[in-house]
């Protein structure tokens, strides 16, 4: 004969679930609206996915808002190479963000948009002789060793990690970013699984 | 269908470790949990991606550029290459152009870096107001004051009390001198070592005063009396190199160099030696005269008829004044007799006859014919000042001749004597200008305070030996603004003072002026480091070298009588190797960095030796009080075997009271409490009798040491052999020997292809080599390390709970002559245990086992680590990834070298800004709970892979070089490929004195260490005579 099933256990698992429940709700809430979080937050509330911010599916978030809203698509119509402003992908392990004189070096003559309020920006920034601080789109934990250079020069597309830029406005990310999907590429192309390939 | 189901869970779920972690997160509680603990840590924040205004032209972001500039750890001045990543500056490594560093450094040069961005730096110029307290101005208005004040004070009255300056940098201060009629006498130059006994001594003998470089790699018995020549001598790293040549052995003749220490205490040069000859403090004159008295009775000396007139008498016995028995001078005799190349090393520095013996001792080398490895035109310290020409100054103050007085030196408060009265001094100055980079105790007592650049902001030259130039150049713009450069500070002075005394608008002008620089040569030379016309290892001593007359020579040395009252204890203060005079104590890796001698991080001892203790009832961290003529000081005591009987010690360069946070009240100055006492030179005595020492009855909890027991305890680490076994030894065997520990342990014959190549295999298999006979135990390595791979400091108090984080640790061991005479032939190791446990008898043999991750082919961390956060890779390393561990320490419990280090806090957060500039962007800012160790430096193999990679080929042979090894200044450590048959590291693992620490636990370290080799026949010698 079967025992009955002990119900004062179910009952503190569904009261220590409740428990938890309530508490991540609250954790939540209250991290919603704090200050250490940045402004971008507030902003972007809408668009950030707190259960795949925990689940680490996306890091948020995907788009976030950028101080110039610069449109990649257009630029790339135009012919411009990726290299042309990130140029240090090739050489070095961070591929670079184009500088303001960068910027500047076309715009100045670029009499067709040279009022749009988006490239007055440019001139602001310049003016004041500060950098645009641009967010982070594609960010990596700390703990993650990650070079441009072997990729490129391995013949990786930029596409593959990046997506295809030339039909997107602001940056946007596409991959996930995680390890698994690191590592799936890593495996089909045959590079080093090994964790040392990216984490010292 | 209960048992159904039960076994259906436990078959049907293999479950392997992570298999578990797998069900448990598909669990919904354990989700919740995680979700919990989620939201409650991690705090997504997107990072700002801030690019450059324009474009620096040459830098690449991420990759390194290199800047030759040169050392300012002491004033040896070695060129240096300064790393600079992103703009900032982040790791020091020698220039292989420059003949005196070779691509090497010392400790000390490793740590500038840390000074650079010192967090107490003097950021503005200070003005004292009348009620004593500073006042903030600019550097513009700082300057007019100054300038103000020099024109109407009196020219003669102004005096500058500089460091060590040599080539042009000198001109320009006798320039900027005569420009507004200072006297060139008015130049003080001081630094705590004057070498000034030396520079005496060659001047009674030679008749030329000089620091002569001596040429120890063509000797082959060295006998030092007291010289530290590897510690704080006038080139560590020169010195270092050649030392580790001349004593290494050389397998095919089976010889090596021998090295006699005589000397009361032994610091790390004294620890090299092959044997130490423990005279009473002050008795090395008398062992020295009883030297020369016996080689011309045996007439074992080239110069006979001179010789002869050389010889003096002794006052007494020489048991009763050195301490030694008279047999001892008749084996160095003998040992001088039989070898080709003697050299004695005469002292820098030491008791009140050190420049006696210093003449003594040139006079030996003359008789033998050794003067060939010295060479006179030496180092440029000649015009440095003595203790007592800074007595004469304080005096002219007290005459009120000193109206102004510009300190651009090392804080001379904190390095002078305080008998001299410095201090009291300072305050009789109407005008007193410090031109310190630092916080200090001079600017404390300045009216106005300029600050300098730091070293490595600066411009400038050194020229430590005629003909071998060293350039500074800045390696970073200067982090405050308000901050200038003193040189160019004096310029515009003098240029206000008297108009248009400098035509050149600032010091890197003048420089380039003085050399007479075009714009491609002056690129080129600052690319090269210098202009390096003169190499001292290809220049000898003159032979023809002539004596002065016999008589003079005879009545210029005086040897005093140093029993002055025989009560009271005797101390013997020295400096110590990393700290030098104190000027390294702001950085906070110095501070924990475990002295050569006593193993003490942040803080000083009074050493004693271990029997002296016990007939006294004092014990490790026991704090003493040392009493002198009313003055006190308080120290724990530490026993140290590298010290006679009957004898104390202090070390020098701590007890700041203002030099920044992490130097202030560290430890005690014994210069505060020393009675005065000249030498024949003027320099100080650094040996004194009738102290009082005195129990205070508290004692530390534990000192802040990383060492348990000095001896090896029956454990086989320290790996050492003999000069008479060394010939029998077998690469072969070893190896064999090696392999069946590996086949016992894996009896299925599987050993072969578990872990190895079976997995993936490699084109690379990285492998370490580590000479014990080239190591010299200077530490170097330790802190390369910590700066490469952002090893945090932990703080006194971590390190006195045993949490101290040196990636690599030098462990020091000491032998008794017996256990090495008896126990070492290859076969009975066994009876060596034995005997090492038997820790009554004085140990003075050493070995010093630079220690970290062995990369075990069969780890023992690997086994136990439960989620795979250690492991071993394709290419033979022993992988530790930070973001996996989760911080059981199963690890570093498993450990058997005790190389795994733990972070119980976040000790990053330690580090104050702007410190954490010199964090290593290639390398994780580990955080608390995960566990560390060295990786063989996996972030310059990963970038030499990448590098070869990128070009299509394979990694050379000596392109990747671990911190570790790019440092040692002895060339100790090789390191490569082992499946390439002709990289460096497969030759050296040949050699016949290979072994593996702690080989019988079948982990198969990757490190090899060639043994030390003993010279028996001198401790045989020796013990003959003892008998």
């Amino acid at each position: 004969m079967r025992e009955k099933p002990n119900i004062n256990a179910q009952k503190v698992l569904a009261i220590f679930s409740f428990t938890l429940f309530v508490l991540t709700g609250i954790i939540y809430a209250a991290n919603k609206d704090s200050e250490k979080l940045g402004d971008i937050r507030k902003v972007k509330e809408k668009e950030f996915d707190f259960w795949k911010a925990v689940f680490r599916e996306i890091p948020f978030p995907e788009k976030p808002p950028q101080p110039i809203k610069f449109p990649h698509n257009k630029h790339i119509a135009l012919g411009i190479d990726c290299k042309f402003c990130h140029y240090y992908a090739e050489k070095s392990k961070y591929a670079g963000v184009p500088s303001v004189s960068t910027c500047l070096g076309c715009h100045r003559y670029v009499a067709s948009v040279m009022n749009s309020p988006e490239v007055q920006k440019i001139f602001k920034y310049a003016e004041e002789g500060k950098p645009i601080p641009w967010v982070k789109v594609h960010d990596l934990p700390d703990f993650v060793r990650f070079t441009h250079k072997i990729h490129v020069n391995r013949g990786i597309d930029c596409k593959e990690c990046h997506g295809d830029v030339a039909q997107m406005d602001t940056a946007q990310r596409v991959a996930p970013l995680t390890m698994g999907w690191c590592l799936d590429c890593h495996r089909k192309k045959n590079a080093s699984t090994e964790c040392f390939a990216c984490h010292y | 269908m209960g048992e159904n189901g039960k076994e259906k869970i436990t078959d049907g779920v293999d479950l392997r470790k992570r298999e578990l972690f797998k069900i448990f997160g598909k669990t919904s509680v354990a989700v919740g949990t995680l979700a919990l603990i989620e939201s409650c840590t991690r705090k997504p924040q997107p990072e700002k991606l801030l690019p450059y205004l324009e474009f620096p032209e040459t830098v690449i972001p991420g990759i390194p550029y290199w800047f030759a500039t040169t050392c300012s750890g002491c004033p040896a001045s070695c060129g240096i290459l300064v790393k600079v990543e992103d703009l900032i500056p982040r790791k020091i490594e020698g220039n292989p152009d420059n003949p005196l560093s070779r691509g090497k450094t010392c400790a000390r040069g490793q740590a500038i870096i840390h000074q650079l961005f010192s967090p107490d730096r003097i950021k503005k110029p200070r003005l004292k107001k009348a009620d004593g307290n500073f006042e903030e101005i600019d550097i513009q208005s700082a300057i007019k004051l100054l300038a103000e004040r020099l024109k109407s004070a009196n020219p003669e009255k102004v005096f500058i009390l500089t460091g060590n300056i040599t080539g042009k940098t000198e001109k320009f201060y006798l320039d900027f001198a005569s420009k507004i009629g200072i006297p060139a006498e008015n130049i003080i130059r001081w630094e705590s070592f004057s070498f000034a006994p030396l520079r005496k001594a060659t001047k009674i003998v030679f008749g030329k005063e000089t620091v002569p470089v001596f040429r120890i790699d063509r000797a082959d018995l060295l006998i030092s009396f007291g010289a530290d020549f590897l510690d704080t001598g006038p080139s560590t790293v020169l010195y270092s190199r050649w030392f580790a040549k001349f004593h290494s052995v050389d397998e095919e003749n089976n010889s090596k160099g021998k090295f006699i220490y005589i000397s009361p205490r032994r610091n790390l040069t004294g620890l090299n030696a092959d044997r130490w000859i423990k005279v009473k403090p002050g008795g090395e004159i008398y062992f020295a005269i009883s030297l020369l008295n016996k080689l011309i009775e045996k007439s074992a000396v080239k110069h006979k008829d001179v010789a002869e007139r050389f010889r003096t008498y002794l006052p007494g016995k020489l048991e009763e004044l050195a301490g030694v028995p008279e047999s001892y001078v008749d084996v160095v005799v003998e040992e001088i007799k039989s070898s080709k190349n003697p050299l004695i090393f005469p002292p820098y520095f030491g008791d009140e006859n050190s420049t006696s013996l210093a003449a003594i001792c040139l006079i030996i080398n003359y008789l033998l014919g050794a003067v060939d490895k010295i060479i006179l035109e030496g180092f440029e310290y000649t015009k440095l000042s003595t203790p007592k020409d800074i007595k004469e100054f304080i005096d002219k103050v007290r005459q009120q001749k000193v109206e102004v007085l510009l300190v651009h030196a090392y804080d001379p408060v904190f390095t002078l004597p305080k008998f001299l009265g410095f201090e009291e001094a300072l305050k009789l100055i109407p005008f007193v200008v410090s031109f310190s980079y630092h916080e200090d105790e001079t600017s404390l007592f300045a009216h106005l305070v300029i600050p300098d650049y730091h070293q490595l902001e600066k411009w400038g030259d050194a020229e430590i030996i005629k003909g071998l130039v060293s350039f500074y150049q800045p390696v970073i713009s200067p982090l405050y603004p308000d901050t200038k450069q003193t040189e160019d500070v004096l310029i515009e002075v003098a240029n206000l003072v008297k108009e248009g005394a400098f035509q050149v608008p600032s010091f890197k002008d003048y420089i380039r002026a003085e050399y007479g620089f075009s714009d491609e040569g002056w690129v080129k030379a600052l690319e090269k480091g210098g202009i390096f016309s003169v190499d001292p290892e290809n220049i000898l001593g003159s032979v023809d070298v002539s004596l002065q007359p016999v008589e003079q020579i005879k009545d210029a040395i005086k040897v005093r009588n140093q029993a002055k009252g025989s009560e009271g204890s005797v101390v013997i203060i020295y400096p110590s190797y990393h700290l030098y005079d104190g000027r390294m104590a702001n950085s906070p890796w110095i501070q924990e960095f475990f002295d050569v001698s006593t193993r003490l991080a942040w803080r000083n001892a009074l050493e004693v030796n271990p029997k002296t203790a016990e007939k006294l009832g004092l014990k490790n961290a026991d704090i003493v009080e040392i009493t002198y003529n009313g003055k006190k000081i308080e120290l724990p005591v530490i026993t140290y075997y590298g010290i006679a009987e009957e004898v104390f010690a202090i070390s020098l360069g701590r007890g700041h009271k203002n030099y920044g946070r992490f130097a202030n009240e560290r430890g005690v100055n014994p210069l505060q409490i020393i009675p005065e006492s000249f030498d024949e030179s003027g320099e100080i005595s650094f040996v004194y009798s009738g102290f009082e020492i005195r129990k205070t009855g508290r004692r530390l909890k534990r000192l802040p040491t990383n060492e348990g027991v000095p001896r090896q305890l029956g454990r086989e680490v320290a790996q050492f052999t003999t000069l008479s076994i060394l010939p029998k030894l077998d690469a072969k065997k070893k190896f064999k020997e090696l392999e069946d520990i590996m086949k016992k342990k894996f009896p299925r014959g599987d050993w072969e292809k578990y872990g190895r190549d079976s997995a993936k295999p490699n084109k690379y298999r990285w492998k370490m080599v580590i000479d014990l006979d080239k190591c010299i135990g200077c530490s170097a390595c330790m802190i390369a390390c910590q700066i490469e791979n952002n090893i945090p400091f932990v703080g006194e108090d971590q390190v006195i709970r045993g949490r101290e984080m040196t990636w690599v640790r030098v462990e020091r061991y000491f032998f008794t002559s017996d256990e090495v005479l008896h126990s070492l032939s290859a076969e009975n190791h066994k009876e060596h245990s034995e005997l090492s446990k038997d820790g009554e008898t004085n140990p003075d043999k050493v070995v010093f086992v630079p220690m970290m991750c062995q990369q075990c082919e069969y780890a023992p961390c690997e086994y136990v680590c439960p989620v795979y956060a250690t492991m071993h890779t394709s290419d033979g390393l022993n992988a530790q990834v930070y973001n996996r561990c989760v911080g059981t320490r199963f690890c570093a419990n498993n450990c058997p070298y005790k190389v795994r280090y733990f972070n119980w806090h976040d000790y990053f957060k330690n580090v104050p800004e702007p410190l954490t500039m010199v964090f290593n962007p290639s390398v994780t800012v580990r955080s608390k709970g995960v566990m560390e160790k060295c990786t063989f430096c996996i972030q310059r193999i990963k970038y030499a892979e990448h590098e070869a990679k990128v070009q299509g080929r394979d990694i050379k042979d000596g392109e990747v070089v671990p911190a570790c090894a790019q440092v040692c200044p002895a060339d100790a450590i090789t390191f490569g490929n082992i499946k390439d048959e002709n990289s460096a590291v497969s030759k050296t693992r040949k050699s016949k004195r290979v072994n593996w620490v702690l080989k019988e636990l079948g982990t198969e370290p990757s490190i090899t260490y060639l043994e030390k080799v003993f010279v028996d026949e001198l401790d045989k010698k020796f013990k003959e005579k003892e008998v």
